[in-house]
């Protein structure tokens, strides 16, 4: 039988940053193998490293030492070309300040994905889809500002999930909501992963969160210190 | 980046930033502005200059000046022959580089006077004493329509002894001393713009006659006056007897004699045979070098100065070089503008850019490319250059036609005064929103890099 194809295989990953005359290393020989379908949260105190290892495997920062593959890609050979199209095609982003467009209708906000696309078409029925799945079909036309914090993560989530990504990254998807709306959107993730078999890696502070994913990978000082692999 | 992905973006952003992106490209318009109002003006004043004025792709030779006879030359009647332009002279010319065509001409050698009006004006005006000169008349072909421009004598004429015995118009064409003549159309002539101009600003007043207008004169076509040959009022001619013959006003053109009457080359050679002698009819007293450019006309000079000829007028070449200087004046303050606005433009892109700082991470994040930031900024910068460039343009026009207009209603009449002081030829217009378009991406250019080299993970995690 054929193994599959990791979603990703990082090894010996090092990103050292220059702080004054000194170097210092916000990954540090780090090697992780994540299969297809994962939940994982990436813990870690402020500075382990966390929002680096994001960037890194969102395919946005390449000043890292190392190797990584994403779904059978090496990264290390793609231009900035590929690249993009490897994050249009492959990877859906969500950040703790959600990052909507205000000038932008929800509708246009869910579907800008489709701007750096090979093509714009279908693109408006597309972000209807998403929007549906995330509830927020009636509140197309609103402009972001006009809605609450859980209504704007669930408009980022639906963004990021426009193109049908098979991987979805999220940078502390509940920091800036409050307990029940945190709640809402972690319940989102978890039914995205169970009913659409994503990869969905979370990186997040909070411990309600971490729990829910089945994994659980702890940084610190850029280094893995604790991973409890694939709990069932 | 698909297209319709940058235009949405391109949109959004101008939508967005009007304000500033108006303010900003305010210089551009004020700059292409000015560009295109200086510029047109000077291509008028040039083309009006040296089109009618001064012709400046056409140098006119002429033997350089002899040294004063002095009283004993004179004495023993020397320095009475105009100094002529041989035939192998002009054979040579027609040999430099970059010249189309060499047209010789050649002078009265004799008093003249001429007399007419009578159709044109009721009254018979005249002068006695007339300047004319021959021309090839390939100078002038186009600017004679519905006539022949040509010796009448080459078309065959009846034997005759007076002007009674022809008909249709025709004289006899009996030259001095020889016992019949033939039968001839009148000779054709061409007038200058300029003699126009004298005649109407200066002549006319003075006898209370009216103007000459393009539209009288164009009547005046086929108007025919007769020429006093061989006697004018400074005294006779030193051979023939005084006759007269019939001419016709056939056309207008800048390449006739300023101030006279100029006719075909091979009228004048046999008049100036008639009234001066075998050598007035040889050699010629001038020539017109046309030139493919105007920048081939120093070396014309160079070559004919090895002929002994100079150029009869060098003011073309100083109106060029005066209008050359005002042009390159007007346009350095006008790039200086358009300078100024570049540097607006790449500030107020300075700040939009640092402003979409996260914007540009997340849409990195969503799979655009430095190179997909680039072409967005760009494009904005191509779209406000252009626009003001564009308006800049339309509001050079209009101020072009407000100027006009003011020409026209307050400025008295001038010689040569054009129906517009503006010329606004397609590659000028689109040239000059180019031009615009082109400012305001220089200026843009630190914004575009920036936005290219932003890096997205800082600009989104670390905001």
């Amino acid at each position: 039988m054929a193994m599959e194809v990791l979603a990703y295989q990082l090894q010996g990953l090092r990103r050292c940053y220059e702080e004054g005359p000194t170097r210092r290393a916000a990954l540090d020989d780090l090697s992780l193998a994540i299969p297809q379908r994962s939940f994982m949260a990436v813990v870690g105190p402020s500075g382990s490293g966390k929002s680096t290892l994001l960037s890194v495997m969102g395919a946005l920062d390449r000043g890292y030492e190392g190797k990584i593959e994403i779904l059978g890609r090496d990264l290390r050979g793609m231009n900035e070309r590929e690249l993009g199209r490897l994050r249009n095609d492959f990877i859906g982003f969500v950040f703790q300040s959600f990052h909507l467009l205000p000038h932008l209708s929800v509708l246009e906000n869910v579907a800008s994905p489709a701007l750096f696309a090979p093509s714009c078409r279908g693109a408006e029925e597309a972000a209807r889809k998403a929007l549906d799945r995330v509830g927020l079909l009636d509140r197309a036309n609103d402009r972001p500002q006009h809605l609450s914090g859980g209504q704007r993560q669930r408009v980022a989530l639906a963004r990021a999930l426009v193109r049908s990504p098979p991987i979805l990254l999220c940078d502390e998807p509940t920091g800036n909501l409050d307990s029940r709306t945190g709640h809402e959107v972690i319940d989102l993730l978890e039914r995205l992963h169970a009913e659409e078999s994503r990869t969905i890696i979370v990186v997040t502070h909070e411990e309600r969160l971490a729990q829910r994913a089945r994994r659980r990978v702890e940084l610190v000082d850029g280094k893995v210190v604790n991973d409890t692999g694939e709990v069932p | 980046m698909n297209g319709a992905g940058l235009l949405r973006l391109v949109s959004w952003e101008l939508k967005r930033s009007r304000g500033a992106l108006a303010t900003a490209s305010f210089g551009i318009l004020a700059g292409t502005a000015a560009l295109t109002f200086f510029l047109a003006l000077g291509l008028q004043a040039r083309a009006v200059l040296l089109g009618q004025v001064f012709p400046l792709d056409r140098v006119e030779l002429e033997p350089a000046a002899r040294p004063e006879p002095g009283l004993l030359t004179l004495l023993v009647g020397g320095g009475r022959t105009p100094a002529g332009v041989r035939q192998e002279s002009v054979d040579r010319l027609a040999q430099v580089s970059g010249v189309v065509a060499v047209y010789p001409k050649l002078r009265f050698a004799f008093p003249s006077g001429a007399f007419g009006g009578t159709e044109l004006i009721g009254r018979e005006i005249g002068t006695h004493e007339m300047l004319a000169e021959g021309i090839d008349p390939a100078l002038i072909a186009k600017d004679v329509q519905g006539f022949a421009f040509e010796d009448p004598l080459e078309k065959p004429g009846k034997a005759c002894t007076s002007d009674e015995e022809c008909e249709g118009g025709r004289y006899c064409e009996l030259p001095s001393g020889a016992p019949s003549g033939v039968c001839s159309d009148p000779v054709p002539v061409v007038v200058s713009p300029y003699l126009v101009e004298l005649f109407n600003r200066g002549l006319a007043p003075a006898h209370g006659l009216p103007p000459v207008g393009m539209t009288l004169i164009q009547k005046a076509k086929g108007i025919t006056f007769r020429f006093q040959l061989g006697a004018s009022m400074m005294g006779r001619a030193k051979r023939g007897t005084m006759r007269n013959a019939r001419a016709r006003v056939v056309g207008i053109s800048a390449n006739a004699m300023d101030l006279g009457a100029t006719l075909p080359i091979g009228v004048v050679r046999r008049w100036n045979q008639e009234f001066y002698g075998a050598e007035a009819a040889v050699s010629y007293s001038s020539v017109v070098v046309r030139v493919e450019r105007p920048d081939k006309v120093a070396e014309v000079i160079r070559q004919a100065s090895e002929e002994g000829l100079v150029p009869k007028d060098n003011r073309a070449r100083d109106v060029s070089v005066l209008i050359s200087g005002v042009m390159g004046l007007l346009s350095l303050v006008a790039g200086v503008m358009l300078a100024v606005a570049s540097s607006s433009i790449a500030y107020t892109f300075r700040v939009l850019v640092n402003e979409r700082r996260t914007e540009i991470g997340l849409y990195r994040s969503l799979g655009a490319t430095p190179g997909d930031m680039a072409m967005w900024w760009l494009t904005v910068a191509v779209v406000v250059g252009g626009l003001g460039g564009g308006l800049g343009v339309v509001v050079a026009r209009g101020m072009a036609l407000g100027v006009d207009w003011l020409g026209h209603e307050k400025l008295p009449d001038f010689p040569f005064k054009p129906t517009t002081f503006f010329q606004f030829p397609w590659w000028m217009v689109g040239g000059a929103a180019l031009f615009g378009a082109g400012f305001a991406l220089l200026g843009a250019l630190a914004g575009v890099r920036r936005a290219a080299a932003m890096d997205p993970a800082r600009a989104l995690l670390d905001p």
